[in-house]
């Protein structure tokens, strides 16, 4: 049974009702009152309050939203794990948590159609299923698949593109609340425009994905002097299927993965657990011997070389990618032209050693194989993505705005879904397809249904 | 070797334990007991059944994860002697691991309470 506050004070009297339920919060209970719910990312440093947070459950009423709530912003949300304010806005936060699961494929060309809101956590045992893989996964799987498309989302590998670069056909649902099939053959400006659009040209409901045949991944991982690594980097890029170093900092090694496809059938799977305890020393280290630079790398190089272990796994592909990430951080990552990658590394690492600066979660060296999409991170050109990372309990303010200017000296270009400060005039010269983008946003989306705050400076467009 | 270096190594050799035990796990919780009693049994409706396999399984069933695990009373229960305030504002802002909303992008308040007393099998009481 459930009062209004009204009804109980009529009733009872205030002092009858207090008593009678245990006084205020009990009355509080009774009434049935609900706190304000903050929208926040991930990492928890984003955050708005939507005016609503629906989630419909299927394209038809996906399309009836869009049409019925004309005047409002929309941003469509996967996981939250957009480090970037690409989800904040007073408006409409809409989920696709409802429109989850594979839909359909096709074995004789190895494609799948899955719904948009689909975590890629969840598609890896699917497609085993029915004897198909994602050629290449990123390092964690949490993000929704339209998310991972919407920002270009990216595992290492030189002869691998992002996720987006693996979608051959997707479902749009526009501003006018149309449903349009998009590929290679249809819409295929829109396609592929959409296939990186940070949300901007509509909510895609449903994305179909070239895929290969089911197959099986050894992991090795070891430390080196870092050094050594990125004077190897082109061997080990060319002989490794997937390949990246997170050098630690504060000190001269790296932690090396290489990950390569294996016919072997014995599985030995990944450790279990998350990177917390590790993290956790990285910490205690660089708190206890900040100010001690010298003893602070000593220490850095002995444990990671002498007393972590990095255990080798055998498995099926999408379970060795994956990494569980138990420690939460804000992230900036930029992408470099692939050959200037070691030489950026060099200079970001050193910047972090000269100037001490506050932080101790290793940065992140991948390759990715370049594609031609008009606002894909990689388009054209093959890109070494660097990434710098800050616990989320620490303030990244200071430390990614003394690490941006490095990226901007090797020509990079952030990542849509990780912290940068780029705006529309800086943005605009790295991207040779950026008008291609804004004529297709323009006329699909002309109100700007689909643009908050963030991506109108993205963009250069006024509110 | 630098006779400075060596004095650091072997600090770090006889401190490595404790160095590993004080920067410890205090971010997430510890993994939860084999011998876990069950919680009382709680039934979620087909709709919080999804939200749970799609959002609070991902770690609350996976042991690895250092979550409290669903059915794992003995875990759950110094969480729910918090009480339900501090409860659901962890819930909503994220604590430690626990990411904010708890990776459900479309919970209300009634349902996260459904949800943390189905995994505790414990009532939550204000």
């Amino acid at each position: 049974m459930q009062f209004s506050r009204r009804e109980l004070i009529g009733t009872f009297g205030l002092a009858g009702a207090l008593s009678a339920f245990g006084g205020l919060p009990g009355l509080l209970r009774a009434a049935d009152r609900e706190r304000i719910v903050v929208w926040r990312n991930w990492s928890g440093g984003q955050s708005c309050i939507p005016a609503d947070r629906p989630a419909p459950a299927n394209e038809e009423e996906l399309a009836a939203l869009i049409r019925s709530s004309a005047g409002r912003v929309i941003r469509p949300v996967g996981s939250g794990h957009s480090f970037s304010p690409l989800v904040p806005t007073e408006g409409t936060i809409v989920s696709l948590a409802k429109m989850s699961g594979l839909i359909s494929h096709d074995n004789a060309n190895l494609q799948a159609e899955f719904w948009a809101g689909t975590p890629v956590s969840q598609m890896g045992r699917p497609l085993k299923e029915i004897g198909q893989a994602l050629p290449n996964m990123a390092d964690i799987d949490y993000q929704t698949l339209a998310g991972a498309i919407a920002t270009s989302t990216h595992g290492t590998g030189a002869k691998y593109g992002s996720y987006s670069s693996q979608v051959v056909g997707l479902r749009l649902v526009t501003a006018a609340g149309e449903i349009l099939d998009c590929d290679a053959h249809g819409h295929p400006e829109i396609f592929n425009a959409a296939r990186v659009s940070l949300g901007a040209l509509g909510i895609v409901s449903r994305v179909r994905l070239q895929n290969r045949n089911a197959f099986r991944l050894r992991s090795k991982n070891w430390v080196q002097d870092t050094e050594e690594l990125l004077e190897d980097m082109p061997r080990l890029i060319r002989e490794n299927d997937h390949f990246e170093i997170n050098s630690l900092l504060h000190s001269d090694v790296s932690v090396a993965t290489a990950l390569n496809e294996t016919q072997e059938t014995k599985t030995k799977p990944k450790e279990g657990g998350g990177d917390a305890d590790k993290v956790n020393m990285l910490e205690g280290v660089h708190t206890r011997y900040r100010n001690s630079p010298r003893i602070q790398a000593t220490l850095l190089n002995f444990i990671a070389r002498h007393l972590v272990s990095f255990p080798d796994a055998v498995d099926d592909s999408y379970k060795v990618f994956a990494n569980v990430r138990d420690v939460r951080f804000n992230e900036m990552e930029y992408e470099v032209p692939a050959e200037a990658g070691p030489a950026c590394l060099r200079e970001v690492l050193k910047k972090i050693r000269d100037q001490n600066l506050n932080s101790f979660i290793p940065t992140e060296f991948r390759y990715v194989k370049g594609d031609d999409i008009p606002l894909s991170m990689f388009q054209g050109r093959d890109t070494c993505a660097i990434s710098v990372h800050q616990y989320y309990d620490l303030d990244y303010h200071n430390f990614f705005a003394q690490i941006e200017p490095i990226f901007w000296k090797y020509d990079g270009r952030p990542h849509w879904g990780k912290l940068h400060t780029l705006n529309a005039r800086l943005l605009a010269p790295l991207y040779p397809k950026w008008k291609d983008f804004l004529a297709v946003r323009e006329a699909l989306d002309p109100g700007g249904r689909f643009l908050n705050a963030h991506l109108r400076s993205v963009f250069g467009l006024r509110g | 070797m630098d006779p400075y270096l060596r004095i650091i190594l072997l600090a770090c050799l006889l401190g490595a334990a404790a160095c590993l035990g004080a920067c410890g796990d205090h971010r997430t919780a510890g993994p939860p007991s084999a011998a876990a009693p069950p919680a009382a049994a709680a039934v979620l409706s087909p709709e919080l059944q999804a939200v749970y396999d799609r959002s609070c399984k991902n770690c609350h069933a996976v042991p690895a994860s250092g979550a409290p695990q669903a059915g794992d009373a003995r875990a759950w229960a110094p969480r729910i002697a918090q009480g339900a305030d501090i409860l659901i504002e962890h819930t909503f802002s994220g604590y430690k691991s626990m990411p904010p909303l708890g990776a459900c992008m479309d919970c209300n308040e009634k349902q996260y309470r459904a949800l943390i007393e189905f995994m505790s099998g414990a009532p939550l009481n204000n």
